[in-house]
């Protein structure tokens, strides 16, 4: 139940931090390439592989871990936003986009959570 | 302010509906990658599929519309679970499943997004 409490605290925190990110990056750059969602997603995904890595050296509370992945950068980044808007530049037949969008995401998505766990590796060596 | 209240209820009910979901796939894992990250993706692809056509045709105020994607799904669905799923199956050298899971992953959930799309189109196809 304690768990449950956290989670949704930490995941509704995240979402807010999503929604700021992907609006300040929107009203920066104007473009049709969903930038914000793919900034939340990459930036998520380094700090997943940092804490990955972090809690595989320190013995800390599992329910801290708990809190921080699943709640706070599950609740960060989305896969239901990439997947629309991946949707909306087909329909809209901007394919190099759609392209450009599924391999960064994916591509970029892997080395984030590989640099997050790199970084930390170094650090505490 | 009051938008920040309702994606953080959003939020935080789509991340523990996450968890439990999540919590449930795990003991009954028969694919050689965890299915509950799928599973959740898949489902909130479908779901913003139905809304994104229905906010198209309706007029609903911005604050369900934050409270229902932005919240709710934006929660329920997640990017760093499946980035770092995929990274523990390169690390195990079982790229197979790492191909698996990425190709389920992005063909599926397109194919998920247009599915809720269409449903509601020729739902309401009589309405107009």
């Amino acid at each position: 139940m304690l768990t449950c409490l956290l989670i949704f605290i930490a995941g509704g925190l995240g979402s807010i931090c999503r929604y700021l990110v992907s609006f300040f990056i929107g009203s920066f750059v104007k473009t049709s390439f969903p930038l914000g969602t793919l900034c939340v997603n990459l930036l998520g995904s380094f700090i997943m592989g940092m804490s990955f890595a972090f809690f595989e050296y320190f013995l800390l509370s599992p329910m801290l871990k708990i809190t921080l992945t699943v709640g706070f950068l599950g609740g960060f980044t989305t896969f239901s936003t990439y997947a629309l808007e991946t949707t909306n530049l087909l329909r809209d037949r901007e394919y190099k986009l759609f392209a450009f969008n599924i391999l960064t995401s994916n591509i970029f998505g892997l080395a984030s959570v590989i640099a997050g766990m790199s970084l930390i590796y170094i650090i505490l060596k | 302010m009051f938008k920040y209240i309702c994606i953080f209820i959003g939020g935080g009910a789509g991340a523990v509906c996450r968890y439990l979901v999540c919590a449930a796939m795990g003991h009954f894992s028969y694919l050689s990658f965890p299915p509950g990250t799928l599973t959740v993706n898949l489902i909130g692809s479908l779901i913003i599929g139905i809304l994104f056509e229905f906010f198209e045709r309706f007029i609903v105020p911005p604050e369900i519309r934050l409270l229902l994607t932005t919240g709710f799904l934006g929660g329920f669905t997640t990017f760093s679970s499946f980035a770092l799923d995929n990274t523990v199956l390169l690390e195990q050298s079982r790229y197979f499943s790492l191909f698996q899971d990425m190709i389920i992953h992005n063909l599926a959930g397109l194919f998920c997004v247009i599915l809720g799309i269409m449903s509601v189109k020729m739902t309401l196809k009589n309405y107009r």
